[in-house]
């Protein structure tokens, strides 16, 4: 998938202009020859099929091809699981363009046999195809990044080490963030119909069918499906934004007032300071916010970067406690019975079953490093017997099958660097057992809850000393 | 499907870091309301007036900046502090308190002016931590979450199709 993504992109950005007159022409030969488009995305239209911006390769086709054969779906549907709808660039969209067409009965599951019909832009291709190129760029890209930190966090920031003189700056840095973030929002509106298309209709932003908007919902000026998942993040965070401007918000350029009304005795009517709960508004705001963010935590890098350091062990203080306690007994072991460090057995036995396994592409033969980082340690015969000692226990049938889907799996979950188990015996738990990454999700539900700890612990609220220091204030008081 | 994951791992941890925000009971300052509630009762005498004024900035109300008290037409007593740092000037609009104290028959009003700087400036670091908690929590759940999708299912798609 991602090689075809890969081939995707190449094709978008190298080419897109030539693809672009290619088209073009195609599509004018099809508006000449074919049915009206209102009928393209009808299934029972047999209309030929247009060739599009990123053409599919035949490792496409043939992924379709598998995928149908499989499955029984659509390469619409199969996509419409697995896909991200914040990009918007042609290819995709072309793809899921049996889901946004004008049509009304587009649906993401609807009959294979149905063509991929031509999606209706309010503007021409070539300037669809140039707006999408500026808008996936990686100057463009950049540019938006740093404009939501800004609007994230340069309001806080004003409040703590600017002065009153620059709040005018800070409100033109604001509001130009702002009026760029509401252009990128509107031109995905424009060149991608999967991030926003007042015809998408039967699902939700969510994934999931609305079967009663299918058949009932036909109102076409209020509909619930227009926008995706990325568009309504992107709109509600950056609506909320507006509450950080002073010329926009007026409680930003009013002072604090409490008025306190006291009847004719001198006791307190009901006012501000009779409500004791306080709610921050401010920040519930600031959270929401956050919701900018969306279209940079990109789930897939940041699954592949944490499967490769696997960092969500540091979090938890179990592991430091493992790790250290572990280490500490193990040297302590070691020194009291004579025998060599278990690291450097683990070592020679590695070393030992690789010799007697023959076949070298092996993962474990691959994956093991340290007994070529430590050759010299097989001519140590003490070293050897231990290694025979250990290797005799284990199962030969397990050594000899490392190339196994659960092999490759344990690798691909398990750090390979050498802080992993190096010094831990196997017959206790490892930190991988107890932290991994698939094995105990478990342990995911307890590290997620960490920062929720964290945050209780955290949060800040004023003491409420009202009684202590009126004492004080009347015991200072002259009769 | 990761994708999905992902989403709903996002809209999770917004929700449940809102919902936490709108759950949780914090029990308003109102030291500088009742102290000045106090002080419209013992400014009415002018002899101790401005002792009682000081007392209170001494010991409860240590941002209050500036006291008065007046009627329709006159100022009767008026007292100005200076600020433990910076001036008056520097002060933004949204960073000034004022309790203003009425009394039912009577057109005698009082008006303090506190200097909330301090309350704003800790409310601004509590954002900025939340937000990067926000930020922790999201790339935590998708990693713990879509983490294990990515890895049973969507590698088999990699892999076979």
């Amino acid at each position: 998938m991602s090689t075809i993504r890969r081939f995707a992109a190449g094709s978008r950005f190298s080419s897109w202009q030539s693809d672009f007159q290619r088209q073009e022409s195609e599509v004018d030969e099809y508006q000449r020859n074919t049915v009206p488009h209102s009928n393209i995305n009808h299934p029972q239209n047999n209309s030929p099929a247009i060739p599009t911006i990123g053409v599919p390769s035949s490792r496409d086709q043939r992924r379709a091809t598998i995928f149908n054969r499989q499955q029984g779906g659509t390469r619409s549907s199969r996509r419409s699981i697995g896909t991200r709808s914040s990009s918007g660039h042609g290819t995709r969209s072309r793809r899921r363009s049996s889901m946004t067409s004008s049509g009304g009965s587009a649906t993401r599951g609807g009959d294979h046999q149905s063509q991929p019909p031509i999606e209706d832009y309010c503007l021409s291709l070539y300037k669809i195809h140039a707006l999408r190129h500026v808008i996936n760029h990686n100057i463009w890209k950049g540019l938006t990044l740093s404009l939501i930190l800004v609007l994230l966090f340069l309001p806080p920031i004003n409040d703590i080490w600017f002065t009153k003189s620059a709040d005018d700056a800070v409100d033109g840095v604001l509001t130009f963030a702002f009026i760029l973030l509401a252009i990128d929002i509107i031109l995905r509106c424009i060149v991608d119909k999967q991030y926003f298309a007042w015809d998408r209709k039967g699902h939700f932003w969510t994934g999931f069918q609305d079967t009663y908007c299918n058949k009932r919902c036909e109102c076409s000026w209020f509909n619930v499906h227009c926008g995706s998942f990325m568009f309504w993040f992107d709109t509600v965070a950056l609506l909320t934004t507006l509450w950080t401007m002073e010329y926009i918000n007026p409680r930003m350029r009013e002072p604090h007032t409490i008025n306190v009304t006291l009847d004719e005795i001198g006791f307190p009517l009901n006012g501000d300071h009779a409500t004791p709960i306080q709610f921050n508004w401010t920040l519930v705001l600031a959270i929401g916010r956050m919701g900018l963010m969306a279209r940079f935590i990109r789930t897939s890098i940041l699954v592949a970067w944490t499967q490769d350091i696997n960092c969500l062990r540091f979090v938890s203080p179990m592991y430091w406690w493992e790790r250290i306690n572990s280490k500490y007994n193990e040297k302590k072991e070691d020194k009291q019975k004579g025998r060599p460090l278990i690291s450097q057995r683990v070592l020679a036995s590695s070393t030992m079953a690789r010799e007697r396994n023959s076949d070298p592409f092996t993962v474990s033969a691959l994956g093991d490093s340290r007994g070529d980082l430590n050759r010299s340690s097989r001519r140590d015969s003490r070293l050897e017997a231990f290694a025979e000692e250990e290797s005799k226990d284990l199962d030969p049938k397990e050594e000899d099958k490392p190339t196994t889907m659960k092999a490759f799996f344990k690798g691909l979950t398990t750090k390979k660097s050498s802080d992993m188990g190096s010094d831990v015996d196997n017959e206790e738990p490892t930190t991988s057992s107890l932290f991994g990454n698939t094995d105990d999700s478990g342990s995911h539900v307890g590290k997620y809850l960490i920062p929720y700890l964290l945050c209780v612990h955290c949060s800040f609220y004023l003491l409420a000393s009202l009684t202590l220091f009126l004492m004080v204030l009347l015991y200072q008081v002259p009769l | 499907m990761r994708e999905l994951t992902g989403q709903r791992i996002a809209t999770g941890a917004l929700l449940a870091v809102i919902l936490m925000v709108i759950c949780y009971w914090g029990e308003a300052d109102t030291t500088a309301v009742m102290t000045t509630l106090t002080l419209y009762g013992q400014t009415a005498n002018p002899k101790y007036a401005d002792l009682s004024v000081n007392l209170a900035r001494s010991s409860v109300i240590p941002h209050l900046f500036n006291y008065t008290r007046a009627n329709e037409t006159d100022v009767i007593f008026n007292r100005t502090y200076e600020l433990s740092s910076g001036e008056v000037e520097e002060l933004r609009e949204r960073e000034i308190k004022i309790v203003d104290v009425y009394q039912q028959g009577s057109d005698v009003y009082t008006r303090s002016l506190f200097d909330d700087r301090v309350t704003t400036t800790d409310n601004a670091r509590v954002e900025i931590v939340t937000m990067i908690l926000i930020l922790v929590i999201w790339i935590m759940g998708v990693a713990s979450f879509a983490g294990p999708v990515m890895t049973l299912v969507s590698f088999y798609f990699d892999m076979y199709y």
